[in-house]
């Protein structure tokens, strides 16, 4: 493991009391609906009751489309087939180990080599930046892709609100650390909390955003609620969840992937069909829902808007 | 009418067909199964493998644990690790690829987990097809040096799924556990191969035996 790798291991009870939970989580219910009510003209109504137990909360109808023209995953599909250790190995088993994880009242620390550190909470975060709609395809390492709508601001807003100073080269991002609710953080062989990191100029891409929710509502917690990064044009290891803290440092930072095997999961990650995983083809993938494979496509159809960032680098050794 | 019921067999035949039913209905008759070529994937390989595993479990527990009527079922056992393993190559290739072999050529070149894989299903084909009774008569002392690849294919499944799981397995980080646990067990049954070791489970058996046998006071 990279000596940079750092296991903060901040506990979600240091953040925020305990006794603080409910209160704020009804007024950040009370928040979104007086929010959401204009953006309910847009989309077709959600579901609110999150975690409403056993029983399945109605789908809300998908009329999403991404800038290709393809449609968006269902929230049903997006909801119940997620890539999250921290729960659990199986992707089908996360929805139901995370569904009474607390995801509101939600912290995120930004700090590092700023001049304004500051820790915001995730109404802060909607009211000061606006949410947006964004549509993006997701491309799992694994060959299998999403195709989701966020609700989420672009990254850079926040980096220009806390000010990085001129050292800053590159930002770190670090996942809760909360065993006791994410069983499958007691598993061994992982250097838990999770870790992630970009270049700054990477995460001051338009295409980057933190999202705080989805398919027009809050962020399910199996998504990576309270708030999560996301990098479309990335592998979707890259585009870490449960943020607790942003730092802005002057290395590049190690990630938890790259940590366990170095010469499998670069730092970069761009999705690229013509460089395969040492152990796998990263030519096609399955989009969620349907038979046929989808051929992969370069920084998954973003190249227009990130390809200048890597210009000159030889992508094949930039993995 | 008075042949006894051999129920071990039954259940061996129902369970295999029992298990390829609900794996079928799990996957494809199921709304919360939302990637469900990959799954089935994932659990006919899974089931090849623990067939396999149950198959090479036949002789020494016949041996060692003197349950002859199990050693007996290890024929059955291995045909339905076959069964498995075939429906999970059909699946790759036709529900995963719909045959295109333009991409399939291009994911086997470029995939090394399926060489393993690859390599395991053609040597339990040709002990599939060497099973019946009259290839054995035929095949005499060959057809013994043949199914000892059963001691290869066993340990190349195992290659096969450490490989598509995101892991390190030199220092057995990431995910590593179901791996690491198959692994042990074929591990396992080809140690208690090893004459030493399976006299000194026979010995250890008998001892218990005895000490149980004489738990009866005088």
């Amino acid at each position: 493991m990279g000596k940079n790798y750092q296991s903060l291991k901040i506990d979600r009870s240091e953040i925020t009391p305990k006794s603080l939970y409910l209160s704020r989580r009804d007024f950040m219910r009370s928040a979104a609906l007086t929010a959401g009510a204009a953006a309910l003209a847009a989309c077709a109504p959600r579901a609110t009751e999150s975690n409403a137990g056993s029983s399945a909360p109605v789908d809300p109808v998908n009329t999403y489309t991404d800038e290709l023209g393809n449609p968006a995953n269902t929230f049903q599909q997006i909801t119940n087939y997620n890539n999250y250790y921290e729960f659990t190995t199986n992707p089908q088993g996360v929805a139901r180990l995370a569904a009474d994880f607390q995801t509101s009242p939600w912290e995120v620390k930004v700090y590092g080599l700023v001049n304004k550190p500051k820790t915001y909470s995730v109404e802060e975060l909607n009211q000061l930046f606006k949410p947006e709609e964004r549509i993006y395809r997701m491309r799992c390492v694994e060959g299998w892709s999403l195709v989701i709508p966020w609700l989420g601001f672009p990254l850079s807003r926040l980096l220009e609100a806390v000010e990085p100073t001129a050292q800053a080269t590159h930002v770190r991002f670090e996942t809760i650390f909360a065993p006791d609710e994410m069983p499958g953080m007691k598993s061994l062989g992982y250097p838990w909390p999770y870790q992630e990191g970009l270049r700054l100029d990477e995460a001051n891409n338009d295409l980057t955003i933190l999202a705080t929710g989805m398919y027009g509502g809050e962020l399910p917690p199996q998504n990576g609620g309270g708030i999560r990064l996301v990098v479309p044009w990335k592998y979707g290891f890259k585009s870490a969840k449960a943020l607790v803290n942003i730092e802005l440092v002057d290395y590049q930072p190690d990630t938890l992937w790259n940590a366990i095997a170095p010469n499998e999961y670069g730092f970069y990650s761009n999705v690229n069909p013509n460089v395969d995983h040492p152990r796998w083809s990263q030519a096609t993938e399955r989009r969620i829902g349907e038979t046929d494979r989808r051929l992969t496509l370069m920084f998954n159809g973003y190249e227009d808007q990130v390809a200048h960032l890597y210009e000159g680098m030889d992508l094949q050794e930039n993995y | 009418m008075d042949k006894k019921i051999e129920w071990l067999r039954l259940f061996v035949h129902f369970g295999a067909w029992v298990t390829l039913l609900v794996l079928i209905l799990i996957n494809f008759a199921n709304p919360n199964s939302v990637n469900p070529i990959l799954t089935f994937e994932h659990h006919t390989g899974k089931a090849a493998l623990i067939f396999l595993i149950l198959s090479l479990a036949g002789t020494p527990v016949g041996s060692i644990l003197e349950w002859k009527d199990f050693a007996k079922r290890k024929k059955a056992l291995g045909v339905y690790g076959f069964m498995f393993a075939a429906v999970h190559l059909l699946a790759f290739l036709w529900l995963d690829y719909g045959f295109q072999f333009k991409f399939i050529f291009n994911v086997v070149k470029n995939t090394v987990y399926i060489w393993f894989g690859l390599a395991a299903f053609l040597m339990v084909l040709a002990l599939a097809i060497t099973s019946f009774k009259k290839m054995k008569q035929l095949m005499k002392k060959n057809w013994k040096r043949l199914h000892r690849l059963a001691y290869v294919i066993a340990p190349l499944v195992v290659i096969h799924f450490f490989l598509i799981v995101k892991a390190n397995f030199l220092t057995l980080q990431g995910n590593v556990r179901e791996p690491l646990i198959y692994g042990s067990i074929v591990l396992f049954l080809l140690l208690v191969r090893i004459p030493i070791i399976k006299r000194a489970l026979i010995n250890l058996r008998t001892l218990i035996q005895s000490r149980t046998r004489r738990v009866n006071p005088v």
